[in-house]
């Protein structure tokens, strides 16, 4: 989110921006589920893209809107793939060194590219373990691999990360729903919701618009609880598609960054979105464009 | 435990073209069925090319279709292009070959499992398969959970120890940005099953805007499209163009220049690859005359701006692939987007495995797709489809499926993989198929829908209009045969004079001239009542009859060949025949001369042999 997010606003800002990523088909990737609380508008997510994407909005303890994750990816990728003065690159980022007043980006295949700015957005894959109830296992999501190498080399740098933790609800299939026993936000959409023996709601949200998927917003801590996720009234026979899961990985702290996202230590170096602990979508995506801005200005200035 | 009721009837492990076949007919047979994917968001995805069918593919994806399968209405739904390759020779060469949208195919096939009854589909690497005493086996996965099931279907596709490899450095991976799986190799091997090493590449894809396309030849789909399903609705679609480019002089100077760093010359992927479609270093290598290699440009998608470059396919380091790249016409500028990759992978000795399928060492346990040591997406669905169908026959009690050689490609496909050597990813030609003629993409749902049915696969509704068409093809034949038609009125001017002598003459045996069509017989012999599809069919059955005859007593006398069963023997004592012959024969272990007579390395003469050796041991009983 906050990695297309930032190129977008770099490119936007008359820089030419690369993305470097383990895996394209994968960006974009709506991990927490397709629904956001909104607070007098959808913060930093870019208007054209979220507009095409969103099929839902209501009040829900405030403003809630869904995206259809689906759509979201196909439109980011088509918009950045169609921009002349972007480049995309599929490949893993293993280490960061400072050559002169560049930055130097090798990657898993050996590709090497030097930027004047470097900005890092790589979620929850620095660093990142995967628990999924008594397995734990290396990656940044459920099989996907961390980036273990770039965690040590920006330490090399002299940032400091701290460990912190995500936790993703499960996605359940609509085989085995009860409907006539869940609470309803919107029928046609088969958006609705149970609750747990002490009253606390469990929202169940359409992944995307006509598919078969449903992501479980627990109440907060509850990921674990997911085994006996067939104890909430109208679960009873659902079916797990993804598991929940918690992920812990390597965070940056605000006090080591400027407002620019930029950090403190390290001259033309970003960090933006969960890895600066970001707590959602909206938040990822307005440290992005932050920034995205920040070191397109800074690469105008030099030259 | 053993007398324990077990979660599932079957468990398929990957969800890929062989898993997704096997899982949900497998479900709609009525089997309770867990589909456990490493990655719930990669369903039947493309990795290579997003395109299905082609030449001997094409018939593979027809007969699915007509068993009931989901492929022909999944590709019909996600393509971007359509065509008919071979559309100007004989009926028993052409084939369908689409263009899909990568994103798509696999979003619909996912919303598919999800909808069907009795189909679990669920998250998770499989750590651990073990055999639970008589009743079936237990599966262990990544979500620490633990399932036990009667039967078994691996589907992992080059997931197994997979390792990609670029130039010289290479890491575990089944596909690009995806782990490996390395649980299942350990568990095969603990079970008893032998395990080889293939290897697969796929070329860099490129940015479309920074595609040259006006310098190549635009490659449009078919005009007025056939669709791959029989059922899909027959409508003008949109589509997308395919471009066709060369590689030429430039190309393969910054190849032999780099030779030294080609994975395949420095032996770093060591393992065999399918011949047929060979990097481009290997033609290179392997073709140093010729002055250009084609090189297809094609779209992944409808929202997608990536190129895939047919025929560019290269391990090479990614400065190198770059290179090449920008030394093709109207590639100059392109922007490389992800690097062509080399994956090798274990997969299973298919030797080891009985016609449904099954392993013989271990019953209940079935291995499908690209683990079987073929490559492509319909290869794989289709072995998959006849998986899901036997261990939902076997959880019944019901007898196997097994397709013979002479009712489908599929049956093909198997007899090869089960009974041949494989040395490299096995892929289907039509060459393949001793009755080419009778095993025809247009046939498919005549030939195979009433065993679909059979199975419950096949809807009754949808049984009936291929009866009605087995019915209109009939009845049109008889037509043709009973309508005397003027000749004159038919030829043109120049041949009309020998034609007058010949007066009348039935349409059927007019029909059987080359310069003649049906649709030149339609308004004279009145057809109009009859479908293009059955005018069609007619036209073809009456054209070939010859040889379709010809081809069917082949089978009849193939039938009686191949029923000959085989006692027991031991085949390293039959001294006459070559030792190639005996060792083969002994590792093969045919329960048929059919059976024997295709294995490789045994030739006719040893057949010969054998059949004295058989005659001699009865006598002497």
């Amino acid at each position: 989110m906050a990695g297309l997010h930032a190129t977008e606003a770099a490119s936007k800002s008359g820089a030419r921006p690369l993305v470097i990523t383990s895996s394209w088909d994968t960006a974009g990737y709506l991990a927490w589920g397709p629904s956001l609380s909104v607070k007098g508008g959808p913060g930093g997510l870019n208007q054209k893209i979220l507009r095409k994407a969103l099929f839902y909005e209501g009040e829900l303890n405030g403003r809630t809107i869904l995206i259809d994750g689906y759509k979201f990816q196909g439109y980011w990728r088509e918009s950045l793939e169609r921009q002349a003065g972007i480049r995309i690159f599929q490949d893993t980022c293993e280490d960061v060194t400072r050559e002169k007043s560049f930055w130097k980006v090798r990657t898993m295949w050996g590709k090497i590219y030097f930027g004047k700015t470097l900005i890092i957005a790589t979620g929850t894959f620095l660093g990142g373990r995967v628990e999924i109830g008594s397995e734990e296992f290396a990656g940044g999501r459920p099989g996907e691999s961390g980036s273990a190498r770039l965690e040590k080399a920006l330490r090399v740098l002299g940032s400091e990360f701290y460990l912190t933790k995500e936790e993703a609800g499960p996605i359940i299939g609509v085989d085995g729903i009860e409907w006539g026993k869940l609470g309803t936000v919107d029928e046609a959409l088969g958006f609705c919701w149970t609750e747990t023996s002490d009253k606390k709601r469990v929202y169940i949200e359409p992944i995307d618009r006509g598919g078969k998927e449903f992501y479980l917003r627990l109440p907060g801590g509850q990921t674990r609880k997911s085994a006996s996720l067939n104890l909430l009234p109208g679960l009873k026979k659902a079916q797990t598609v993804r598991p929940a899961y918690t992920v812990f990985y390597q965070a940056i702290g605000q006090d080591q960054l400027r407002e620019t996202q930029e950090s403190k230590f390290a001259d033309g170096l970003f960090f933006a979105g969960r890895v600066n602990g970001a707590q959602n979508y909206a938040e990822s995506a307005l440290q992005g464009s932050r920034a995205g801005c920040g070191a397109a200005k800074k690469v105008s200035r030099e030259t | 435990m053993t007398n324990k009721k077990t979660d599932f009837d079957i468990i398929v492990i990957g969800a890929g073209h062989a898993g997704c076949e096997a899982s949900l007919a497998a479900a709609r047979m009525g089997c309770k069925v867990l589909l456990l994917a490493i990655n719930v968001d990669k369903i039947a995805h493309m990795p290579c090319n997003p395109s299905v069918g082609g030449i001997g593919k094409g018939q593979l994806v027809r007969e699915i279709d007509a068993l009931g399968g989901e492929m022909a209405r999944n590709a019909d739904q996600a393509m971007v292009q359509i065509k008919t390759l071979n559309g100007s020779k004989g009926p028993a060469v052409q084939a369908l070959r689409a263009q899909a949208d990568r994103r798509k195919y696999s979003w619909l096939m996912k919303r598919s499992l999800l909808e069907v009854e009795n189909l679990t589909l669920r998250q998770g690497e499989v750590l651990e398969i073990t055999k639970d005493g008589s009743a079936g086996f237990f599966v262990k996965s990544s979500d620490s959970q633990s399932y036990s099931a009667r039967k078994v279907i691996v589907a992992t596709g080059t997931f197994l120890r997979g390792e990609i490899v670029i130039g010289s450095t290479s890491a575990p991976g089944g596909r690009a940005g995806e782990l490996p799986s390395n649980g299942i190799s350990k568990a095969l091997k603990q079970l008893g099953v032998e395990l080889g090493r293939f290897q697969s590449a796929t070329p860099p894809r490129v940015l479309e805007h920074s595609v040259d396309t006006g310098k190549m030849v635009v490659q449009p789909g078919d005009i007025d499209p056939v669709r791959f399903s029989f059922e899909s609705a027959k409508r003008r679609i949109k589509q997308r163009q395919c471009y066709l480019t060369y590689t030429g002089e430039k190309v393969h100077n910054v190849i032999k220049k780099n030779l030294h760093l080609s994975p395949i010359k420095s032996g770093s992927v060591s393992a065999k690859g399918p011949r047929y479609c060979p990097s481009i270093d290997r033609k290179i290598m392997n073709f140093p005359d010729r002055k250009r290699h084609p090189v297809f440009v094609e779209p992944e998608g409808w929202r997608n701006h990536e190129m895939y470059l047919q025929g560019l396919t290269t391990s090479m380091p990614i400065e190198v692939q770059e290179k090449i790249i920008n030394s093709v016409l109207g590639l100059e500028k392109a922007i490389m987007i992800r690097p062509g990759y080399a994956v090798s992978y274990d997969y299973v000795l298919p030797h080891q495995l009985k016609k449904t399928l099954e392993c013989f060492l271990r019953p209940g346990l079935y291995t499908a797709g690209q683990i079987n040591g073929t490559s492509g997406y319909e290869e794989a669905a289709a072995q998959g489809l006849m998986a899901g169908i036997n261990a939902a026959l076997a959880c019944q009690g019901k007898e196997s499926l097994v397709l013979d050689r002479a009712s489908a490609y599929i049956g093909v496909l198997i007899d090869d993989l089960v009974t041949k050597e494989i040395d490299e990813p096995y892929r289907m030609f039509t060459s393949r198929a001793e009755y080419r003629l009778l095993l025809r993409s247009d046939n498919a749902d005549l030939r195979l829908a009433p065993i679909g049915h059979s199975l419950g696969l096949i809807s009754d509704e949808r049984m009936s209009r291929v009866e009605k068409k087995r019915q209109g093809i009939e009845a049109c034949i008889a037509k043709l045969e009973a309508t005397p038609v003027e000749v004159a009125g038919l030829l043109d001017p120049i041949e009309g004079k020998r034609a007058r002598k010949e007066g009348r003459l039935r349409a059927k045996v007019l029909l059987k001239r080359p310069e003649v069509t049906i649709e030149q017989l339609k308004p004279i012999v009145r057809l109009g009542r009859f479908s293009k599809e059955i005018r069609r069919q007619a036209e073809i059955e009456i054209k070939y009859e010859g040889y379709i005859k010809r081809q069917q007593s082949r089978i009849t006398a193939q039938k009686q060949f191949e029923k000959m069963e085989l006692p027991d023997i031991d085949f390293k004592q039959i001294e006459a025949m070559s030792s190639e012959a005996r060792q083969k024969l002994d590792q093969v272990k045919p329960r048929s001369l059919g059976q024997a007579s295709r294995i490789a390395g045994v030739t006719p003469a040893d057949i010969s042999i054998l059949m004295i050796y058989i005659e001699q041991c009865r006598k002497s009983l």
